[in-house]
């Protein structure tokens, strides 16, 4: 698979502050690559260094295959990019908006019409073409702003934290937006605080933490590096201790507590955790309410990985 | 690319009301002001209102009380004659109920002060004496001929307000609304900013969006350039034309009038683009920087007050050769008062030489392509 993005070793300071250490990444073509962190991590400083619009201390960036540059003109007519802050002129209405953005990379007057009326009917503003930004709703002027940074049609785009402050609705518009640019082409970065969104629309992951890598996989790869696999939960009124440890050694079983009128036992691995524990249960004769069993988030993984919490 | 730029940058700034407002509608509503203000001190005609003069006969001259006589006559006269004696017209003077003297034994005036008015008697009595020697034969054939003939030659009073202020005697109260135009043409320097600002990766997420667009930015801020340039100037020619309605009198001259106000606007732009380029700051922290030059420049052009001007004229006159605003409102005088266009071109050239310096300074800070200082 041809690389889309290939970054080595990027080192980035501000002032005495390390905000990228030795950063690596990949992209291949045609994926939709999550970059994950908490706050202050560095997602934003890889997207601006990769962009040209941050000078870096150290390493390489190379954008199919070509060393990006500030005037790298002939990459950048490739790049889409959406930004977490919304960018568009408060004075033009919708249409004007995406017209005047796609027209820096599309000269053709009659290429560039079909391509913003493709825009405006790809985010679902065919009724709005007239408004002016501050008349839409907080929805609406992302998806203004998506339309602004997708309509000349990129190979490549960016997507740095797109549905901050946006209702579960528009949320979701705006990722099935995402996978379908991918399904048409589009190899896409995607920086979230949103591990649900991650998981939903992302390909390949990338954890980043202290502008490192912390680990890059699918999501499957990424839940199987770490020990939890399986968290299983019993209600139960009362329980010996000598019951919790015997749990404890259950197969596959690595820890048991008990609190709150509920064991929790973590396993790692292992097939049929369940099933032994109520063959336990029942065994001992230890009456039981609701049974939940849950796998690993990426928040586990994360949590496991960094030693905290992806978001506050 | 450029036209592309260009017609958007014209369309959202046609779309802007703050720049309707600072270089629009400020001026008019300032320049409404201070008509309504000045409005009847800056009538000339009404100045010339019968000049208060008393006359001392002396013996032989009945022709020049002839005319002084025929001069207080009529429905608009420009002069009210009383005959005195001496002692009596000079206590007038001193209590200041004429403007002056008249001595009808040699032809001589006496004032007390030099004023419009004064000058204008002194140009009456001058022309009178012309007229007197070119018409001696006739005189001497028809002496009852000669105050009608210099009643013909001298015509109306509009000759002799031409007369005097063609002498650089030039009604103080202009300055008020040359003022007013280098004001705005100052103030053009706020949209610059809010242009400018939407065009830098550093400074707003809509210039980092054109920052990754695949042109130089060189081509984005002519663009935008030529585009505020043209706006402002159209502005400026809308607010020449509506104090021109409301009646105040440039003079003629308006091509000049218009290369002034062009170089005017260029350098407020300027101003403007290089107050932007410093991007550390807010874009509120640079409009107060830009509305504290713009006044502070108009002040020093006496925009508010006479005076000032003429003060550092006569402390640090190198202030006002540098000052745009005094050159700007300078440029207006001098075209209404000298006859020739040496200050006025003198003028240009230093506005040229300035607009040219400030727009190469702040197109090598901005064009440049480099990394954003995010
Ligand atoms: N202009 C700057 N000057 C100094 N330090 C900065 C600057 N920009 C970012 N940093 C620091 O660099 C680190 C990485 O910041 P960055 O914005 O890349 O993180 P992020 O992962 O995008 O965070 P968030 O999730 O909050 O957007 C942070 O510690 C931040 O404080
Ligand atoms: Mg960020």
């Amino acid at each position: 698979m041809a690389l889309a993005i290939k970054v080595s070793n990027l080192v980035k300071r501000y002032k005495d502050l390390v905000a990228l250490d030795h950063f690596n990444l990949e992209v291949e073509e045609g994926e939709i690559l999550g970059l994950l962190g908490p706050n202050g991590s560095g997602k934003t400083t890889t997207i601006n260094c990769i962009l040209s619009l941050l000078s870096y201390d150290k390493g390489e960036i190379l954008i199919f295959d070509q060393e990006m540059k500030p005037d790298s003109y002939e990459i950048k007519k490739n790049i889409g990019v959406v930004m977490q802050n919304v960018a568009v002129f408060d004075e033009m209405n919708v249409y004007e908006n995406i017209d005047y953005f796609c027209g820096l990379y599309i000269q053709d007057k009659n290429l560039r019409k079909q391509y913003v009326e493709e825009a405006i009917a790809f985010v679902g503003l065919e009724d709005y073409k007239k408004f002016l930004p501050k008349k839409l709703s907080g929805g609406l002027l992302r998806r203004l702003n998506i339309a602004c940074g997708i309509a000349h049609k990129p190979k490549l785009i960016f997507f740095d934290e797109p549905t901050v402050a946006v209702d579960p609705q528009s949320r979701n518009q705006i990722l099935e937006g995402i996978l379908a640019l991918n399904r048409n082409g589009a190899t896409i970065i995607y920086t979230s605080h949103y591990m649900e969104e991650v998981e939903q629309i992302c390909t390949r992951i990338v954890i980043m933490d202290n502008g490192k890598n912390a680990a890059v996989g699918t999501k499957e790869e990424l839940k199987k590096m770490i020990k939890n696999t399986e968290s299983i939960s019993v209600e139960i009124l009362g329980l010996a201790q000598e019951d919790i440890d015997t749990m404890k050694r259950l197969p596959h079983a690595y820890s048991a507590e008990y609190a709150d009128n509920h064991l929790k036992i973590n396993f790692s691995g292992g097939k049929h955790n369940l099933v032994r524990v109520l063959e336990y249960l029942q065994e001992k004769n230890i009456p039981f309410g609701r049974v939940y069993s849950e796998l690993p988030t990426l928040n586990d993984v994360f949590l496991e990985i960094t030693g905290k919490a992806l978001r506050d | 690319m450029f036209f592309h730029n260009f017609k958007y940058a014209l369309k959202s700034l046609l779309k802007t009301k703050e720049t309707i407002f600072w270089t629009l509608i400020f001026p008019i509503a300032l320049g409404t002001f201070m008509y309504m203000a000045f409005g009847n001190l800056m009538d000339q005609e009404e100045m010339f209102h019968s000049v208060p003069v008393a006359v001392v006969s002396g013996k032989e001259n009945s022709e020049l009380e002839t005319v002084l006589l025929a001069l207080s006559e009529g429905e608009d006269p420009m002069l009210k004659v009383s005959f005195m004696e001496e002692p009596d017209a000079l206590k007038a003077l001193e209590e200041e109920q004429v403007e002056g003297v008249i001595y009808t034994s040699d032809t001589s005036l006496l004032v007390n002060e030099s004023n419009l008015n004064a000058s204008m008697l002194e140009t009456v009595l001058e022309q009178y004496k012309q007229i007197e020697y070119v018409c001696a034969d006739i005189g001497t054939n028809n002496p009852g001929m000669l105050p009608e003939v210099v009643m013909q030659l001298m015509g109306d009073q509009e000759y002799f307000i031409e007369t005097t202020t063609s002498d650089g005697c030039q009604n103080e109260y202009y300055n008020y609304f040359y003022a007013i135009f280098a004001m705005s043409c100052l103030f053009a320097s706020f949209s610059a900013i809010s242009r400018i600002n939407k065009l830098q990766a550093n400074v707003s997420a809509l210039g980092m969006r054109r920052c990754l667009s695949p042109n130089g930015k060189i081509v984005a801020v002519t663009a935008e350039y030529l585009a505020l340039l043209i706006v402002h100037f159209i502005i400026e020619l809308i607010v020449l034309a509506y104090l021109m309605l409301l009646g105040v009198d440039f003079g003629g001259h308006y091509p000049a009038i218009a290369l002034i106000l062009l170089l005017g606007c260029s350098i407020g732009l300027s101003i403007g683009v290089i107050i932007a380029s410093i991007y550390k700051l807010s874009e509120g922290a640079k409009m107060g920087i830009a509305v504290s030059i713009g006044m502070l420049l108009s002040v020093m052009a006496d925009l508010c007050a006479a005076g000032i001007k003429d003060f550092i004229e006569h402390h640090v006159p190198v202030l006002n050769r540098i000052n745009p605003a005094v050159v700007i409102s300078d440029s207006f005088y001098a075209l209404n008062v000298y006859d020739d266009y040496s200050r006025y071109t003198g003028n240009m050239l230093i506005l040229s030489v300035m607009a040219v310096l400030l727009l190469g300074i702040s197109i090598m800070i901005l064009g440049r392509n480099k990394y954003a200082s995010l």
